[in-house]
């Protein structure tokens, strides 16, 4: 790969913000820039241990000639997690100024680093409809939370993990629309696989994100002004899920829309309700213990 | 930004937008708002039926015929979703060379 020169970089700026300013001053050790799909993106380590970390396992796409990135990911590791069993504190991974993965995992961090490096390529793929939504997997199967309820599930982390829920880590989904299943693979952002083992520890196994392979949609709860529960005609599925795709331009949006049409004909898609109701639908549904839906 | 339309109107479905029809209901992304919109099946209809060479009043009179409300209430009808589909950039209207 050329060396770029600082002129023909291609950063994502962030802006300075009151959100920017408050992560800033969580303390950093360096900000140093990788290449992720077109972009020269900066990634900021708390500490001269954690910064090593990040540079042994991105070896390859490592651009240190370039200083002048954007903290567009930043990572947060407990300072001793080297010389440390299980790590006792939460190891962060941010998104800008947001955090977007708490957990013990350090592993995990890294590799939910991976997925956000690869959702930079994301865009201009067309072999499946790349989406912005989260996933919760139990039992093998999938349930999608679009944008605009995701904030439920986050705040319900700790009873969808008791409950036998795993997230899929990264900020965007791959979509078998065909096959109404969520697609899972192995990270594709060169990296130093010896490196995940080294910062792997034994943590509460329900502290994970969810393996490579392919789950089945058992549902798909979105943001339409519904009773909660409410099954959705299939274009208001292909409405609530829309405009959170994310690949749109690279499979045109007719495309987009087809392919969408195919999925919200084969999968149910309900009215996710408002805060609490959100968890509460998954939760039951994964159980068996609610009715997967009501008809509109 | 209103679109005043009468019955000697003839708007047609806008250029480069992508759209499915499920259920009687369209889903269309117009580009240039890179936005989504949701028609119910009375809008769908409407819109479906903006071919560019029909006056809106022989829609409307066609509407009707076929569905039975009184005409002029289906006209108003018409003409406000006309008129919305104009202003979402939905539908357009020629612009004719003098």
């Amino acid at each position: 790969m050329s060396i770029r020169t600082e002129s023909e970089a291609r950063y994502l700026y962030v802006p300075p913000s009151n959100c920017t300013q408050a992560a800033d001053r969580l303390g950093w050790e360096d900000t140093r820039t990788y290449r992720a799909g077109p972009w020269d993106l900066g990634i900021r380590a708390n500490t001269k241990a954690t910064s090593q970390i990040v540079q042994r396992l991105l070896p390859d796409i490592a651009r240190p000639e370039l200083r002048g990135a954007s903290a567009n990911l930043s990572v947060a590791f407990d300072d001793n997690l080297l010389s440390r069993g299980t790590p006792e504190v939460m190891q962060l991974l941010f998104l800008k100024c947001k955090p977007v993965l708490k957990t013990r995992n350090p592993r995990r961090v890294l590799e939910a680093l991976l997925a956000w490096l690869d959702s930079f390529e994301h865009e201009s793929r067309t072999d499946y409809v790349v989406i912005e939504s989260v996933a919760l997997i139990h039992e093998q199967q999938a349930f999608l939370v679009t944008p605009g309820l995701t904030r439920a599930v986050g705040a319900a982390r700790r009873r969808l993990s008791q409950a036998g829920f795993v997230a899929v880590d990264g900020p965007t989904l791959l979509l078998d629309t065909a096959r109404g299943e969520i697609v899972v693979e192995p990270p594709a952002t060169a990296h130093d696989r010896s490196v995940l083992a080294e910062v792997a520890r034994d943590v509460d196994p329900s502290d994970r994100a969810a393996a490579v392979g392919r789950y089945p949609v058992e549902a798909v709860l979105t943001r339409l002004h519904q009773p909660a529960g409410t099954r959705l005609g299939p274009a208001r599925g292909v409405y609530g899920l829309g405009m959170n795709v994310f690949n749109r331009h690279a499979l045109g949006p007719q495309g987009a829309l087809d392919r969408l049409a195919t999925f919200a004909q084969q999968v149910p898609i309900l009215a996710g309700g408002v805060r609490d109701e959100v968890v509460d639908r998954v939760v039951a549904m994964a159980g068996g213990s609610a009715p997967a839906h009501t008809t509109e | 930004m209103t679109f005043p339309v009468d019955r000697a109107t003839v708007p047609r479905q806008a250029r480069g937008l992508a759209f499915v029809v499920l259920d009687n209901e369209a889903v269309i992304y117009e580009p240039t708002q890179d936005k989504l919109f949701l028609l119910d099946a009375r809008a769908t209809l409407v819109w479906q039926l903006l071919d560019g060479s029909t006056t809106l009043g022989t829609t409307s009179d066609e509407l009707a015929e076929e569905f039975g409300p009184g005409v002029e209430t289906l006209w108003t009808d018409v003409k406000e979703l006309t008129s919305t589909m104009l202003q979402d950039r939905l539908a357009e209207i020629e612009t004719k060379k003098s």
